[in-house]
């Protein structure tokens, strides 16, 4: 039985030497191109390092114009239409619009709450701009904010998703997808991720609405660029008047409309009560953004400048001025 | 031919139930709005599977001695098993039809002889009814525990809490190196996957569940249990399926085997789902059978054949036997007391444990809850998370609020509208009362909120901070801050804000513990004493008394609150926080001229001599009082009393009563002369008199009496 056994062992044919060298061949291929690959690797590993975010400061702002003013007050009317005499006032949209731009309108969508309450932006004041920018001929009208509740729900709630909409205007829900690491290049603010539609646009409207806040005494034009950042926000407010600062030097707007149609007097930037709100139907907009937040602080709060370091910080680093009279503010009444 | 439509009509209603379950659980996610109303409802009857449930109907009845909304409708699945047997569990389950794909898939352990043999009919087929007649006799001891078992709550779990979420990070991670790729046609791909996904399943958030993984990979070993015996769940422990056997027990539908002309070749046990024995020669098992038809598909010899009312031999109740019986029995009903031997409910229970709003109290609640995780699934914030032990093991898988992760939407009631079975009873934004600000009704609380002064950055580093008090979602809000003055590191005088909680205006949302920068241990935190549904977990001797607004603190002499605010920033809101007196323009017209002045009992002389007594005798604790104007001309001065309790104000104002007053509609009963407007409200009485006479005054007063009353 054995002997058989070795005797079939024996006769087992062997590999030609053709069909040798091809598995010798394979054997060495795959021997040499694994080395390769170990050498190559080898070499190509580094310790992580966070890219460095692209420098990037977003300067939207338009020339001055002598024949319009810089900021301009328009009360006693509806919001559609307080918007559009602002806007007018200041020259008219064509003056900020250019055929073919890729516009993105700011408004605050921070909050799960209805128009009623004052936490966001007033729907119908978007929608209005939204119109007269496509009217001026934009390639696209963009509305979003990266919001603190869950964006869905604010940007249902808010009414803005529905009113933007059906003005023609692109809503962007702030999708993790679509931030990008920036180099903000301020004093506190370094490296932060920014909302891609903000770095995309050609012209940039900042529509923020105006609340009481128990940092800053109040949150109004420049507060609402927080709303660009992802990321941990919440550490930002260790140095609020800092922050504030850098970021508006980061994003200069081609315009701020601030909506104060109705206002949050008390219990900001949430609110929720109606017993807070106020509605003064007022509109304040300008290509001052320091002065915008200025003139409303005083108006709303009674708040002058000295209270308000961010307003001094911000006219010191020349993004503004503080003394918002100097201007040749107008005021308009409706109705 | 008959035979093998019948089959497709099966497979079309597996299909089409197993994709309106799926179509039902995306439904619970926010991608699907319709447009204009601002509030946000669910727009489909997501809850619907449940419902349809016999189970679930039967132990919410015999836990809660009544059938919760919605629950009756499981009679549509109940009394057509009577008739017909188990053709739920093979033509509309998911889960079923779920295994049975999954057993359909070729696998070693399922050829030949060993296929065949494993869809006889196996004893330890009966352990479903042993875990049924448990779980019932649990619930008559009131837990709902038996719901862990419950094959919808098994999948809506399974699914919701772990498969979407990672069919959600899988996707992700595909969709972000193809959007970010240098080829256009790969992104431009990757931008439209994306934009349709969005609308469809992806979250905007990541969502992550505790204990993701272990419900996961449970799923998974249950359904690649099929792969080793066809329907292993189904046959073995769904006590839906055990019940629906009972049920089938009268059944006029049954299978006729005509042993003439039965060559015996046993194919119709090669697809069998239910291990039922539909071969000759043994008797055909009624409460296994789940009515799939493949054995009469798949008979060569046509000898088997459903039939109504036929008679011949057959196993028609389960073959339990009296000891496996009472062994279910004796199971459920000790399993029950020796989980409340142990720590988890009374005084013991978990700090930590957060019930959604409208939960009912806490025994209730258990005797309610299936665990089926359906307010997981639809939470908006993935807020709500399976408990482990928070709850002890008799509240495994229930629900509880994380802050850390989520905070509880203040508009949102959607959790309340899926609970099937009442455990988190249906209320309305409204009811909730966070955002509604309804004064006449106290809101629902989940906990309340504490500061952990160790870590919290004014009150250990000398930090500002307060995102906290931003983030409160209640106006008044619960957090309020008082400038403190600090050494910083540099031995520098620096000004903070620190935070405080007012335990009256909390609803223990944890919005504040989500805000936290110190995400890893949040400096502030929501435990559940004072949730409102527990009427012994409180803090507060009376909420209502301590939510209004700080009168009696403003008698004594340095009231916390007044120096709460800081001074120069916002004097408006200063006034507006603690005392009922309107700020000047939040009524229209009026301007408030004067400092609110206050005076206890002792020293109210000082302000109104010679009618001091009346007031004291009815029981006045406190008086504070303010002037106010009316567009300049008018002057007016308003007077807050507090009473002891209604009576005392009631008594005030039935003495102010005089023939020319005019009743008005303010707080519980109000007057109005020709200069002067009177109302209790509660403990409070208020008079409000003009020191003029125009025809503008009545109503002048009013509107300022109505701004009063919004503030008490």
């Amino acid at each position: 039985m054995t002997e058989e056994t070795d005797r079939k062992l024996l006769e087992v044919p062997s590999l030609t030497r053709r069909e040798a060298m091809l598995q010798l061949l394979r054997v060495g291929g795959v021997a040499a191109g694994a080395t390769g690959l170990g050498v190559w690797l080898s070499e190509h590993s580094f310790r992580p390092i966070v890219p460095k975010g692209e420098q990037a400061k977003r300067d939207h702002r338009i020339a001055a114009n002598p024949q319009f003013p810089h900021l301009t007050v328009v009360q006693g009317g509806e919001p559609a239409a307080l918007v559009a005499r602002a806007l007018f006032d200041l020259g008219g949209i064509s003056r900020f619009v250019g055929r073919k731009d890729v516009v993105v309108i700011k408004p605050n969508i921070a909050w799960d709450r209805t128009p009623e309450q004052a936490a966001n932006t007033n729907p119908e004041a978007v929608a209005e701009l939204v119109r007269q920018c496509l009217q001026a001929g934009a390639k696209r009208v963009i509305v979003t904010d990266v919001s603190c509740n869950e964006p869905r729900r604010c940007f249902h709630r808010s009414g803005i998703q529905d009113a933007a909409h059906a003005a023609g205007a692109e809503v962007i829900l702030p999708d993790p997808a679509l931030f990008r690491e920036v180099d903000i290049g301020g004093v506190v603010l370094k490296t932060w991720p920014v909302f891609t539609p903000f770095l995309e646009a050609d012209k940039i409207f900042n529509m923020p609405i105006a609340k009481h806040h128990v940092l800053t005494g109040a949150t109004l034009g420049m507060k609402n660029w927080y709303g660009i950042l992802g990321g941990e926000r919440n550490r930002l407010h260790q140095q609020i008047h800092q922050s504030l600062v850098d970021l508006a030097n980061f994003m200069l707007p081609t315009l701020t409309i601030l909506d104060c149609y109705r206002i949050l007097l008390r219990n900001g930037p949430t609110g929720g009560n109606l017993e807070d709100v106020a509605t003064k139907k007022t509109v304040v907009a300008g290509t001052d953004p320091v002065a915008i937040d200025a003139y409303a602080a005083k108006a709303y709060w009674n708040l002058d400048p000295e209270h308000m370091p961010y307003l001094q910080m911000a006219a010191a680093r020349g993004l503004g001025t503080v003394e918002f009279d100097n201007l040749g503010l107008k005021v308009s009444q409706l109705g | 031919m008959a035979r093998t439509r019948l089959l497709l009509l099966r497979r079309i209603s597996q299909v089409f139930f197993l994709l309106l379950f799926l179509g039902l659980l995306l439904f619970t996610s926010l991608n699907i709005f319709p447009g204009g109303a601002t509030e946000i409802k669910l727009r489909a009857p997501v809850r619907l599977f449940f419902e349809w449930d016999p189970l679930v109907a039967l132990v919410n009845a015999l836990a809660s001695h009544a059938l919760y909304r919605g629950l009756l409708w499981s009679l549509l699945i109940l009394i057509p098993t009577l008739f017909l047997g188990r053709f739920f569990c093979g033509w509309i389950c998911p889960m079923g039809t779920l295994q049975h794909f999954v057993g359909n898939l070729p696998s070693e352990a399922k050829r030949g002889k060993q296929r065949i043999q494993a869809n006889r009919y196996k004893r330890w087929q009966t352990g479903k009814y042993v875990v049924l007649i448990a779980g019932l006799v649990a619930a008559c001891f009131g837990s709902a525990a038996i719901g862990l078992l419950d094959p919808f709550s098994l999948l809506v779990r399974s699914f919701g809490l772990s498969l979407l979420p990672a069919f959600n990070a899988a996707i992700r991670a595909v969709l972000e190196p193809m959007e970010h790729s240098p080829i256009a046609v790969i992104k431009s791909i990757g931008g439209t996957l994306h934009a349709i996904l969005q609308f469809l399943v992806l979250d905007l958030r990541q969502p992550h569940y505790y204990q993701g993984l272990v419900l996961g990979v449970l799923f998974i070993a249950i359904l690649s249990a099929s792969l080793r015996v066809t329907r292993l769940w189904c046959r073995a422990i769904c006590p839906l399926g055990a019940l629906l056997g009972v049920a089938s027990r009268w059944a006029i539908l049954g299978l006729h085997k005509d042993s003439e002309s039965c060559s015996n070749c046993n194919r119709c046990l090669l697809n069998c789902q239910g291990g039922d024995d539909p071969i000759g020669g043994v008797p055909w098992r009624k409460s296994e059978c789940l009515m799939c038809m493949n054995c009469v598909a798949s008979c060569p010899d046509h000898s088997l054949v459903f039939r109504i009312f036929h008679n011949e031999t057959q196993v028609a109740s389960p073959d339990l036997g009296r000891r496996r019986t009472l062994t279910g029995i004796v199971a459920g009903a000790a399993v029950v007391p020796l989980m409340r031997a142990n720590t988890g409910l009374g005084k013991s229970r978990h700090e930590r444990l957060l019930r959604p709003p409208g939960s009912l109290d806490e025994h209730d609640f258990l005797s309610r809850c299936i665990r089926c995780g359906e307010c997981m699934k639809v939470c908006p914030n993935t807020a709500l998370h399976p408990t482990f032990d928070e709850a002890g093991l008799e509240g495994l898988w229930s629900p509880t609020l994380v802050p850390r992760i989520g905070y509880c939407e203040p508009s949102c009631v959607m959790c309340s509208e899926v609970c099937p079975t009442g455990a988190i009873w249906q209320i309305t934004p409204k009811e909730k009362g966070w955002v509604v600000g309804s004064a006449q009704s106290q809101p629902i609380r989940l906990g309340t909120a504490f500061y952990d002064r160790g870590r919290c950055l004014p009150w250990a580093m000398a930090i500002d901070c307060i995102v906290c008090e931003e983030w409160c979602p209640v106006s008044p809000k619960a957090i309020y801050v008082q400038e403190a003055q600090v050494i910083d590191s540099g031995g520098n005088l620096k000004v903070v804000k620190q935070p405080r909680i007012d335990p009256s205006r909390c609803v223990g949302c944890g919005a504040c513990e989500y805000a936290c920068p110190l995400q890893d241990r949040p400096a502030v935190y929501v435990t559940s004493i004072g949730e409102s549904r527990s009427p012994s977990s409180q803090i507060l001797l009376n909420r209502a008394e301590a939510a209004a607004p700080a009168l009696a603190a403003a008698s004594q002499p340095q009231p916390v609150r007044e120096n709460a605010v800081a001074p120069a920033s916002r004097p408006e809101v200063k006034k507006a926080k603690s005392d009922p007196f309107p700020a000047s323009g939040a009524v229209t017209g009026w301007q408030k001229s004067g400092e609110t002045r206050n005076f206890a009992a002792s020293n109210l002389y000082e302000y109104i001599d010679g009618g001091a007594e009346e007031y004291i005798a009815a029981g006045v604790v406190n008086t504070s009082t303010s002037d106010y104007k009316y567009q300049d001309k008018l002057e007016a001065t308003v007077d807050v009393y507090t009473m002891g309790g209604a009576a005392g104000a009631r008594k005030i104002l039935e003495k102010s009563q005089s023939n020319d007053a005019k009743p008005v509609k303010l707080g519980d009963a109000g007057t109005a002369l020709a200069q002067s407007v009177i109302f209790r409200k509660g403990p409070y009485l208020v008079r409000i008199v003009a020191y003029d006479s125009t025809p503008e005054v009545p109503q002048a007063l009013l509107a300022l009496a109505r701004g009063v009353e919004a503030n008490l």
